[in-house]
């Protein structure tokens, strides 16, 4: 398990945890980023901001091959950034 | 043809008056729609208690007349953000017959989630499908007959920027208004959950008061989530204790059977339920081709390049608003310098009124509206970075540099705003989540010069640094971002302490922006300047000439504007003649000391001022007669002044009103101190140079 904020560029990981208040959670869920989503980490700046894309149908198909599938085949072209601090809250698990 | 008959039948409904509300996302194309619904013509106010825009348009569809509300951009309807807490209250209080909202086909599932929060406060919703070509791009399709089945309301496919899909759009609205929609279940949260709402909504139901305005189940639902806001609105029912037992005891039990936070899972309820019907709808998936977007991405977030391009976009700006504008310039100063002023100094009118148009408002306000067109083109170009969606990349590209400035990389948007203007700027600071970077952000934008200064670096840097005018003004810009990160650092190590939190942001597809827009919002703002010239600077102008011509002895005659000797003997040479004593390091003259008080109200009336009292027009310029009173040195020292000293007025309201009085007090006299400093700096160190 390592920070997002470590992970590195290209690949995709798993949340296993979001280690947040209350607020910021929540505003998390809602952007999709919450324990069992799955991310592609899509650019890194060395010790700054992280890029990802939110891979879609993780919910119904948690296995990692068809996370892979989920992702490449995902319609959600749309991006989030979250800053280093925030990235350094949010465990994860690196799936390639 | 029910729909037809309806109408016949009731013929009065035909001059009837309904609301409309916009909400969606941010980014999704929601001021497209409400301009190509309204025409673009609104009426702008706020929030009641908050200071969220409130955006009210009208139009006609069908003979009926439509209020059309412009909520928000949110994600959801929590009590978290201001933003979404306007944008519920707004549908509570103003209860919109229709709700449209627009969803964003290419990022669909969070665009459901809202969805689904509108559906569950039981509002009457209809579904704007927007940007389907974007979807279609990225290899996929939206079933939009599935969607409606679905949700149990009317999906309208739209591509608003192509004006594709409105006119079905406004014909499902009159539609919608026939047809009584029955609150139903949307999220099932299960069982456990499921039960203990049910317990709330039972009690929220005895209140017929309460369970009349909201919807009970709604109600029950955000009290589990512990929102503030409705806990607020149940207190005056005589069943709010038991209310608010009930909830309290469901909560913990909750918190026990679920392990883990209620509020938690219900917001993970929805999302869920919101990628189960995107699942469902979505059509032919194929893989997703590399689109434009991801190719400009590549340049515009690459680690080397990316900031290099930052600098050129906003170089380009500048250069924009200069050199394209100049022209438009030239002709504004010619309308008023010659025409005007040589209009009335010819005219046979009686010698004060003549003062008084020609000496006061021509000269105070043409002096002003000169560099309208070079604010107009600033803002045009910055609407065209936001719009294309570049900043968020620049908020990117600089996280790293700001975070160790003790910032974050969101707040170089409120940065770039101000230089556009710092009232926008500082209400654009709400976006940041951590509210000690927002702070910090909002303090230091003041800095950030605005256009409302440029008007005075020209005319100095006209005069004294002729042929280095352009690096002269663009120190100047320079100097202000130098300080704000100096401050923002300080304030942050002394005043702000602790680690940021953060933030998170989405970045959206970039998209050739719709001229119409661009122009809407240039001519917004621009608005805003040209109302600020016809009132406050007005009324300054009008001030200044006033305290000219009067003095302690009395009325001292229009002659005082032409003859410096009498001017003395005014009010304004009294206040001048104070200043010029605490600026005697620097050895203005006390006319400028003066001009400097009245560019409080806001840092136009300085140029104003200045031309008034230096008795400019005709054939005399203001540059020209600034050449012999100060030395480059001193001229320098002043633009310096006039960079820090003070927020105009409209910044201290808008500072106040984001952060309180207190704030707006510490900015103000932080600022005043610190242009102080600075200009009896540049003055100490150019003498240590040499310079005089």
């Amino acid at each position: 398990m390592i920070p997002l904020a470590f992970a590195r560029e290209g690949t995709q990981v798993k949340i296993v945890h979001v280690n947040a208040g209350k607020g910021l959670t929540r505003r998390l869920t809602e952007l999709g980023i919450f324990p069992g989503a799955i991310l592609k980490v899509v650019k890194t700046l060395g010790h700054g901001p992280v890029m990802v894309e939110i891979c879609n149908n993780q919910k119904a198909q948690p296995s990692c091959n068809s996370c892979v599938l989920g992702c490449n085949t995902s319609p959600n072209g749309w991006r989030i950034v979250l800053s280093f601090g925030m990235a350094m809250k949010i465990l994860v698990q690196e799936l390639m | 043809m029910l729909f037809l008959a309806v109408k016949n039948q009731n013929p009065q409904k035909l001059s009837r008056k309904i609301k409309i509300a916009l909400a969606g996302n941010p980014n999704v194309g929601k001021s497209v729609i409400f301009n190509e619904l309204t025409g673009g013509k609104a009426w702008v106010g706020n929030w009641p208690g908050t200071t969220v825009e409130k955006k009210v348009g009208k139009t006609k569809i069908d003979g009926y007349e439509v209020e059309v509300l412009d909520l928000p951009g949110i994600y959801s309807l929590t009590a978290y953000s201001l933003d979404e807490l306007a944008a519920r209250n707004g549908i509570v209080e103003e209860k919109p017959d229709v709700i449209i909202d627009i969803a964003n086909a290419a990022n669909f599932e969070r665009s459901l989630y809202l969805t689904i929060s509108l559906l569950e406060m039981g509002t009457n919703v209809i579904v704007a499908l927007n940007m389907i070509d974007l979807a279609e791009a990225q290899g996929y399709k939206i079933d939009a007959e599935k969607l409606s089945k679905l949700l149990g309301i009317p999906v309208v496919p739209t591509i608003a920027i192509k004006g594709y899909g409105i006119d079905e759009l406004k014909e499902t609205i009159i539609k919608s208004l026939k047809i009584k929609r029955i609150p139903e279940k949307i999220v099932d949260y299960g069982d456990f959950v499921e039960t203990e709402i049910r317990k709330i909504e039972t009690i929220i139901e005895k209140d017929s008061k309460l369970s009349k305005k909201y919807l009970p189940r709604w109600f029950a639902i955000k009290l589990l989530e512990g929102d503030k806001d409705v806990e607020k609105r149940i207190e005056k029912s005589p069943f709010a204790d038991e209310i608010l037992k009930q909830t309290q005891k469901s909560r913990k039990m909750l918190d026990q059977t679920l392990q883990k936070d209620v509020e938690e899972y219900i917001a993970e309820k929805r999302y869920e339920k919101a990628l189960e019907i995107a699942r469902e709808c979505l059509k032919t998936v194929k893989t997703k081709p590399l689109t434009l977007t991801d190719m400009i991405d590549f340049v515009t977030t690459h680690k080397v390049f990316g900031i290099p391009i930052m600098l050129t976009m906003l170089y380009i700006a500048f250069k924009f608003a200069f050199d394209v504008a100049a022209p438009l310039c030239d002709l504004i100063d010619w309308f008023f310098g010659a025409f005007l002023y040589d209009l009335v100094a010819n005219s046979t009118l009686p010698s004060i009124v003549k003062s008084f148009l020609g000496d006061g408002i021509i000269t105070g306000v043409g002096s002003i509206l000169v560099f309208l067109p070079n604010i107009a083109f600033l803002f045009l170009f910055l609407a065209f970075l936001e719009d294309i969606g570049y900043m968020t990349r620049a908020a990117f590209v600089v996280d790293k540099i700001m975070h160790k400035l003790g910032l974050t990389g969101k707040s170089i948007i409120p940065m770039i705003l101000g230089f556009g203007c710092n009232v926008p700027a500082i209400m654009a600071t709400r976006a940041i989540e951590d509210e000690n970077d927002r702070k910090v952000t909002a303090l230091v934008n003041p800095l950030m010069s605005c256009s409302a200064r440029l008007p005075v670096y020209l005319i100095l840097a006209g005069a004294f640094f002729a042929a280095y005018k352009g690096t002269a003004v663009l120190s100047m810009y320079v100097l202000g971002l130098i300080l704000a990160i100096i401050m923002a650092l300080f304030f942050r190590k002394l005043v702000f302490k602790g680690p940021s939190a953060g933030f998170v942001m989405e970045l959206p597809p970039y998209m050739m922006p719709l001229v119409k827009n661009i122009v809407i919002k240039t001519w917004e703002r621009s608005k805003r300047f040209l109302f600020k010239a016809g009132t406050v600077i007005l009324l300054a102008a009008i001030l200044v000439w006033v305290l000219s011509i009067t003095g302690p002895s009395g009325y001292i005659g229009v002659e005082a504007l032409e003859d410096p000797y009498l001017l003395e003997k005014s009010w304004v040479g009294v206040l001048g003649h104070f200043l010029e004593q605490i600026f005697s390091p620097m050895g203005w003259d006390w006319r400028a000391a003066a001009a400097l008080f009245f560019g409080f109200v806001a840092k136009e009336v300085v140029v104003a001022a200045m031309a008034m009292l230096y008795g400019a027009g005709g054939e005399e310029t203001l540059p020209g007669i600034l050449a012999g009173l100060f030395t480059p040195l001193s001229a320098y020292a002043y633009m310096a002044f006039v960079l820090i000293y003070v927020p105009c007025l409209a910044t201290l309201a808008a500072i106040r009103s984001e952060l309180g009085m207190k704030y707006a007090l510490f900015a103000l006299i932080y600022e005043i101190v610190l242009a102080y400093l600075v200009a009896v700096g540049i003055v100490f160190i150019g003498h240590l140079l040499g310079l005089s």
